[in-house]
C-alpha cells in the first residue's frame, strides 16, 4: 500500500489503455478543477506511467492491477464509473484539503 | 461570413445519428466505427480496433453513455480527429449496463481533449444531459457538443 498527503501532489495522472476517450475526458475535467492549485493533470497509457512520473495515479478498476504493477510505490486509486464516481471526487477533495491519499 | 460553429468541428451534422438501432454492443460499436469511416476520419482497420478495445476495458462511462474508440496501436488508421454521436431508440445491453448514447471517437493525439472535458461537464449537468439524450434537433446537438 502506498500513500501521499494531498498537499504534496503536484502531478496527477489518469492511466488509460489508448488515451483517446474516457481518460482524456477525466484528465481535462480534473485539470480544470485543480489548475488553480498548481496541480498538473495528464493522462498516460498504463505501460508508460513511469515516464509520466505521477504523484498519484487514477484509473478504472479494469486497469488497476496493471497500473499498480507499473507503479508499485505510487498510490493508485481505482474507480468504477467515469462519470461522477465518488472516488474521483475523493482524490480531488484530498488534494484540495491536504488529506491522505492511499491505495485501496 | 462568420461560421456558425466554432473552430475545429470535431462533430459534423453527418456524424449525428438519432433513433439508431443495434441488437448488441458489438453492433453498436461497429455502427460508430462505420460512421467514422464513412466520414473519412478513419481507415476500415479502425473499426475492428474499436471492438478490440471494448474487450480490454469497456468504454461505458455511466449515465447510459459510452465512448467507443480504438486502441493506442490503431491511431495509425486515423486520418483526422472526429466524433460521431449515435443515439439509440432502444437501450443497448452493454456488459450489464444499458447504453442509449454512443459517442464514437477517433483521434491521433490530444487535439479533441478540451472538447471531451467540456462534454463530461455537459453530461453531468441535468439540463444539457436532457438535451443530449432527448433533443430531436441535430443542429442543437451539434452546437451543444462543439461549443
Amino acid at each position: 500500500m502506498s500513500s501521499i498527503s494531498g498537499a504534496k501532489v503536484k502531478k496527477l495522472v489518469v492511466a488509460c489503455e489508448a488515451g483517446m476517450g474516457s481518460s482524456v475526458m477525466i484528465a481535462k475535467q480534473l485539470a480544470k478543477q485543480l489548475k488553480a492549485h498548481g496541480v498538473e493533470v495528464t493522462h498516460s497509457p498504463v505501460n508508460q506511467l513511469d515516464d509520466a512520473d505521477p504523484d498519484v495515479v487514477l484509473c478504472h478498476r479494469g486497469l488497476g492491477q496493471r497500473a499498480k504493477q507499473a507503479m508499485p510505490k505510487t498510490p493508485v486509486v481505482v474507480f468504477d464509473m467515469f462519470l461522477g464516481d465518488p472516488r474521483i471526487q475523493g482524490v480531488v477533495d484530498a488534494i484540495l484539503n491536504g488529506d491522505t491519499i492511499s491505495d485501496d | 461570413m462568420a461560421t456558425p460553429f466554432r473552430m475545429t468541428n470535431f462533430l459534423q451534422l453527418a456524424g449525428i445519428r438519432l433513433g439508431a438501432t443495434a441488437s448488441s454492443r458489438e453492433e453498436a460499436v461497429r455502427l460508430c466505427g462505420e460512421l467514422l469511416h464513412s466520414l473519412g476520419a478513419v481507415e476500415s482497420g479502425y473499426i475492428d480496433a474499436m471492438w478490440e478495445r471494448e474487450h480490454i476495458i469497456s468504454s461505458y462511462m455511466g449515465e447510459g453513455v459510452s465512448l467507443p474508440h480504438g486502441t493506442d496501436a490503431s491511431r495509425k488508421y486515423v486520418n483526422f480527429a472526429q466524433l460521431v454521436f449515435v443515439r439509440f431508440s432502444e437501450p443497448v445491453e452493454w456488459d450489464g449496463e444499458e447504453v442509449k448514447l454512443c459517442i464514437g471517437i477517433a483521434a491521433k493525439g490530444d487535439e479533441h481533449g478540451e472538447l471531451l472535458g467540456n462534454l463530461a461537464e455537459k453530461l453531468l449537468d441535468p439540463s444539457s444531459y436532457k438535451s443530449l439524450m432527448e433533443s430531436a434537433s441535430t443542429t442543437e446537438l451539434l452546437e451543444l457538443i462543439n461549443l
